[in-house]
C-alpha cells in the first residue's frame, strides 16, 4: 500500500509539469496581453511594461522562469495587481473558497445521497418522481440562476439574508446553497442508479431470502456496495468545489480566489492563470488518490500491492 | 443627520493598487480622488481652484508655472512639501517603474528623453537617475515647486489635477507593503482604514486634511463585480448608491418607489466608430466622401433612445457637454439623402461604381451592448446606402490587440476623459500618432500647438472649435454618444455635487456628502 501511495505520488509530478506547459503555451497563444486594454496605453509604455515583467523574452526563457520560481514556492508577479504577488491573492483567498467549497459538499453529500436512495428504494413511486425532478431541476439550473433566485427570494424579498458578503453564518447560507445546487443533483443520480443496480443483485435477494429486515438489508448490503460508484465522482467534486466557482463568488461577492480563474484569463493575468491552474490540477490529483486509497477500504475487492 | 456618517459604495472592480503613481482604472482613480491632493483642483462646475498650491504663476512664455504650496499635512501628520512633488513628477516619468499615465508629462522638460528611451534597452541606473534629474521640476523651498516646460502647454494646468501628479514621500512609498491599510499616507479628505483584498476598502475621515473635514466618517466600498447583484444589495439597503444596469432603466423608470431615487448622469467621454486610415490603399483612407456617408446614413438619435435607452447625448463631435470647447453644432447630420450623394462621389473615389462592390468589415469587443449597435450599425448602412457590412466580434483583450496592431475598416472604440480640458479630447485623441484609426491632419495638429501657446483660456476657444470643425469634416471617426446613465441614489444621500468626471456620482466632493436619518 505504502509503495502504491509513494508511486502515485511521484506520478503527479510529470502531469503536473504536462499540464503546465500546455497552459503555458495555449495561454500565450490566446491573443491579446495583460497591457491590451479598452483605452489603449501608449505603445512605449506598453513595451516598457513587457520588458519589465519579462515578457519580451523567448517563450522558452519565459517557462523555464517560471518554472524555477515555482520549485522555491514563488508563484511570479500578478500583472494586473501591480503591487501584489500571486502568492499574496491566493495566500488571502484560499481559505475562504475552501472553507465555502467544503461546506457545499458537505451539503450536497448530506442531501444528494439520501435523495438519491429514497428515489432508488420508491422506485416509479411519487418519492422517486418527486427526487428524479429536483435532481433534473438541479441539473438545468445554472449555479447563477440558483443565486440568483435564492437572493430575490431570502435578500431582497423576505429580508431573511444578506446579498452579499462574507461575514458570519449568515451570509454562508445562500452561497452555499447556490453551490451545492448542482452537485446535490449529480450525487442524487448517481446514488438512485447505483442503488437500482445493486437492488437486483443476488446477494440482495438472498440477504431478503434470509429473511433479514429491510432496514438491515439497506443499511448494511445495499448502502455499501451502491455507494462504491458515488465515491468516484466525489473527488472530482470535490476537487472542484474547493478550488472555488467563479460565478457564486462574484454573485455573492466572496473574497475567494474562485474569480481569478476567469478575470485572470480576460485579463492575461498570466501569473494568475498559471497558479488557478496548477492549484486545480493539484486539488484533483491528490483527492483523487485519496478516493483510490478508499476504494481499498470500502469494496473489500479491491487490494492495492 | 443620522449618527452614523458612513457612506456605503459597490466597488465594480479590486483596484489594480493604490500607489498614485500606477493606477489608472476609473475605480482605483475614484479611491486616489479620495485619498490624495493634488496642486490644483476643481470646483463644482470644473475650473481650475487652488489644491494644495495656494496660488501659481505662470512666466511671461508659458513655459514656468511656481506653485504656492499651502501649509498642509499628510494622515501621518508630516508636512507636504515641495520635494514630495520633484520625486513624486519623476518617479511618474521614470521608466523602470513603467507607469500607464506617464505620457501625460510630454511637455514636461526633459520627460520626452526619458519617455523615448529604448524600452527594451535601458540605459544603466546612473544614467536614468542623470536623465532624472534634468526633468524641469524643482523645490527651491519646502513651499514652492517649481515646473518647466519643454514648450507652452496652456493646459498643462489641467494634467496638474491628475492623481498621478499628487505629491508621494518617498519614505512612505519605498517601504514594503506601503499601500496596505497600516501604512498608508494619505494627502486627501480621507484616510485608508482597511482593504481586505478582493472584499472590500473601507476610508476614513483624514483629520489632518487641510480642508474642511468630510462631514461624512467612513466611505466603505464593497467589491461587487455583477451589477445586478449590486441592484439586489441596493434593493435590500446594503449599499447608498447603484448604477442602474441599462436592462433595467426602463423598469426603474416606471417603478413607483425607486423613481425618485433616479439620478441621471453625464460622464465625459465619447463612445465612436474609428476607420481604418492606416493603409492608404484602404476603401476608407482613400475617400473622406466614403466615410461622410458612413456617419449620415446612422440615425444617432435613435440608436440612443433604443438601445441606450436614452442614457446617452448624440454627439457630433468630441469635446463633451460641459467643457469649454464644446460646440453645440458640429457634426455630421443624419441625412440619408446626403449620405447616398456622398456615397456616390465615395465610390467614384475608389473606383467602383456599385455600392455592393464594397467590401467592408467592422470590428467590437464583444458585449451585449455592442453587439446591438454594431446590429444597428449594419442595419441604417444596408437600408441607408444599400451596403452590406461585415461584422466580427473578439473578446475584449484579443480586440484590444487587433485594433492596435492590424485594425477593422470600422473599430468600436471609446474615450474617457483624463483631464477636463479640450485638449485631452482634441490633441490626445486626433493628434497625428495618438489613435489607432493612422488620422494625421497637420493642420489640425499646428492649431493644437497654437491653443497649447495661448496662454488666455478664452482666446484658446476658438483655436479648439476650428480644429473641431475641420476634425468633423474630415470624419475619421463616427461620432455616435457622449456616455451618459443612471443611477439609484438612496434619499438619506445629502450634498452629492456630481459632475462630468464621476465614477460614481458625485466622487469628486464626496467630502461634502452626508447622511440623513433613515
Amino acid at each position: 500500500m505504502t509503495g502504491y501511495v509513494i508511486r502515485r505520488l511521484l506520478w503527479i509530478i510529470p502531469v503536473l509539469f504536462a499540464i503546465s506547459l500546455i497552459t503555458f503555451v495555449l495561454m500565450h497563444a490566446v491573443p491579446g496581453g495583460p497591457w491590451d486594454r479598452e483605452k489603449p496605453l501608449p505603445r512605449s509604455v506598453v513595451e516598457r511594461l513587457n520588458a519589465e515583467y519579462g515578457l519580451s523574452d523567448p517563450l522558452p526563457v519565459q517557462y523555464l522562469r517560471w518554472a524555477g520560481s515555482l520549485l522555491t514556492g514563488d508563484l511570479g508577479p500578478s500583472y494586473r495587481y501591480r503591487d501584489r504577488t500571486v502568492n499574496d491573492i491566493v495566500g488571502d483567498g484560499l481559505a475562504t473558497t475552501v472553507q465555502l467549497g467544503v461546506m457545499a459538499f458537505a451539503l450536497a453529500v448530506i442531501i444528494g445521497i439520501p435523495l438519491g436512495m429514497i428515489a432508488a428504494l420508491r422506485h416509479n413511486g411519487l418519492p422517486d418522481y418527486a427526487a428524479t425532478l429536483i435532481s433534473i431541476a438541479g441539473i438545468g439550473t445554472p449555479s447563477f440562476v440558483l443565486a440568483m433566485l435564492l437572493v430575490v427570494v431570502f435578500s431582497v424579498t423576505l429580508r431573511w439574508l444578506p446579498t452579499h458578503g462574507w461575514e458570519g453564518p449568515s451570509s454562508y447560507i445562500l452561497p452555499t446553497v447556490a453551490l451545492a445546487g448542482y452537485p446535490i443533483a449529480q450525487i442524487a443520480r448517481y446514488t438512485r442508479a447505483s442503488m437500482l443496480e445493486v437492488t437486483r443483485k443476488d446477494y440482495i435477494r438472498t440477504a431478503h431470502s434470509k429473511g433479514l429486515r429491510e432496514r438491515t438489508v439497506v443499511a448494511v448490503h445495499m448502502t455499501r456496495n451502491a455507494l462504491i460508484p458515488v465515491l468516484t465522482i466525489l473527488g472530482p467534486i470535490l476537487a472542484y468545489l474547493v478550488t472555488g466557482s467563479f460565478i457564486v463568488e462574484l454573485i455573492f461577492s466572496i473574497p475567494g480566489i474562485g474569480r481569478y480563474y476567469v478575470s485572470g484569463i480576460g485579463e492575461r493575468d498570466y501569473g494568475l492563470i498559471m497558479a488557478m491552474t496548477m492549484l486545480y490540477a493539484v486539488a484533483i490529483a491528490v483527492i483523487n488518490l485519496v478516493v483510490d486509497i478508499l476504494y481499498a477500504y470500502v469494496d473489500p475487492r479491491i487490494r492495492y500491492s | 443627520m443620522a449618527a452614523e456618517q458612513t457612506l456605503r459604495l459597490p466597488l465594480g472592480d479590486e483596484p489594480e493598487s493604490l500607489d498614485p503613481t500606477l493606477v489608472s482604472s476609473l475605480r482605483a482613480v475614484e479611491i486616489m480622488r479620495q485619498l490624495t491632493h493634488p496642486l490644483v483642483y476643481f470646483d463644482k462646475d470644473l475650473n481650475a481652484v487652488p489644491g494644495l498650491a495656494e496660488s501659481w504663476d505662470t512666466n511671461t512664455d508659458g513655459t514656468e508655472i511656481t506653485f504656492h504650496l499651502r501649509e498642509a499635512n499628510y494622515s501621518n501628520g508630516e508636512r507636504i512639501v515641495a520635494g514630495d512633488f520633484v520625486y513624486s513628477w519623476r518617479r511618474l516619468v521614470d521608466p523602470r517603474v513603467a507607469a500607464d499615465y506617464a505620457y501625460v508629462m510630454e511637455d514636461l522638460a526633459g520627460a520626452s528623453a526619458l519617455l523615448e528611451l529604448d524600452p527594451e534597452a535601458l540605459p544603466p541606473d546612473a544614467e536614468i537617475d542623470t536623465l532624472l534629474e534634468d526633468v524641469g521640476v524643482s523645490a527651491p523651498d519646502d513651499s514652492t515647486f517649481v515646473v518647466q516646460l519643454a514648450q507652452p502647454a496652456s493646459y498643462f494646468l489641467s494634467v496638474a489635477t491628475l492623481w498621478v501628479t499628487v505629491p508621494i514621500q518617498q519614505a512612505w512609498i519605498e517601504q514594503e507593503g506601503a499601500t496596505e491599510a497600516e501604512n498608508y499616507v494619505a494627502s486627501g479628505p480621507f484616510d485608508l482604514e482597511s482593504w481586505e483584498h478582493g472584499a472590500s476598502l473601507a476610508l476614513v475621515r483624514n483629520p489632518e486634511w487641510f480642508g474642511d473635514p468630510a462631514k461624512l466618517e467612513r466611505i466603505e466600498f464593497t467589491l461587487m463585480e455583477d451589477e445586478q447583484a449590486s441592484l439586489n444589495a441596493y434593493l435590500r439597503d446594503e449599499i447608498d448608491m447603484v448604477g442602474v444596469p441599462s436592462a433595467d432603466i426602463a423598469r426603474i423608470c416606471s417603478d413607483p418607489a425607486l423613481k425618485d431615487q433616479m439620478l441621471e448622469t453625464a460622464t465625459a467621454g465619447f463612445e465612436y466608430y474609428g476607420f481604418d486610415l492606416n493603409d492608404e490603399a484602404g476603401f476608407f483612407a482613400k475617400s473622406a466622401h466614403l466615410r461622410r456617408a458612413f456617419s449620415m446614413a446612422v440615425d444617432k438619435q435613435t440608436l440612443v433612445d433604443t438601445v441606450r435607452q436614452g442614457a446617452a447625448t448624440v454627439a457630433g463631435s468630441a469635446v463633451p457637454p460641459g467643457i469649454p470647447g464644446h460646440l453645440l453644432d458640429v457634426g455630421l447630420p443624419f441625412d440619408p439623402a446626403q449620405a447616398q450623394q456622398e456615397l456616390q462621389m465615395g465610390l467614384t473615389d475608389v473606383g467602383l461604381s456599385d455600392p455592393s462592390e464594397l467590401d467592408i468589415t467592422i470590428g467590437y469587443n464583444e458585449s451585449d451592448l455592442h453587439q446591438q449597435t454594431v446590429d444597428f450599425l449594419t442595419e441604417q448602412w444596408r437600408n441607408n446606402l444599400g451596403v452590406e457590412v461585415d461584422s466580427e466580434g473578439l473578446e475584449a483583450v484579443a480586440y484590444s490587440e487587433r485594433r492596435r496592431e492590424d485594425p477593422f475598416d470600422i473599430n468600436r472604440a471609446s474615450w474617457t476623459q483624463d483631464y477636463p480640458h479640450a485638449n485631452n479630447f482634441l490633441g490626445d485623441v486626433f493628434g497625428t500618432g495618438n489613435n489607432f484609426m493612422g488620422y494625421s491632419n497637420e493642420e489640425f495638429d499646428a492649431l493644437m500647438s497654437e491653443a497649447a501657446a495661448e496662454a488666455d483660456p478664452e482666446a484658446q476657444i476658438p483655436l479648439y472649435e476650428q480644429a473641431q470643425e475641420l476634425m468633423v469634416e474630415d470624419a475619421p471617426v463616427i461620432f455616435l454618444y457622449w456616455y451618459g446613465g443612471y443611477t439609484l441614489v438612496k434619499p438619506h444621500v445629502h450634498g452629492l455635487v456630481p459632475t462630468t468626471t464621476d465614477e460614481d456620482p458625485g466622487m469628486m466632493f464626496f467630502n461634502t456628502v452626508s447622511i440623513g436619518e433613515h
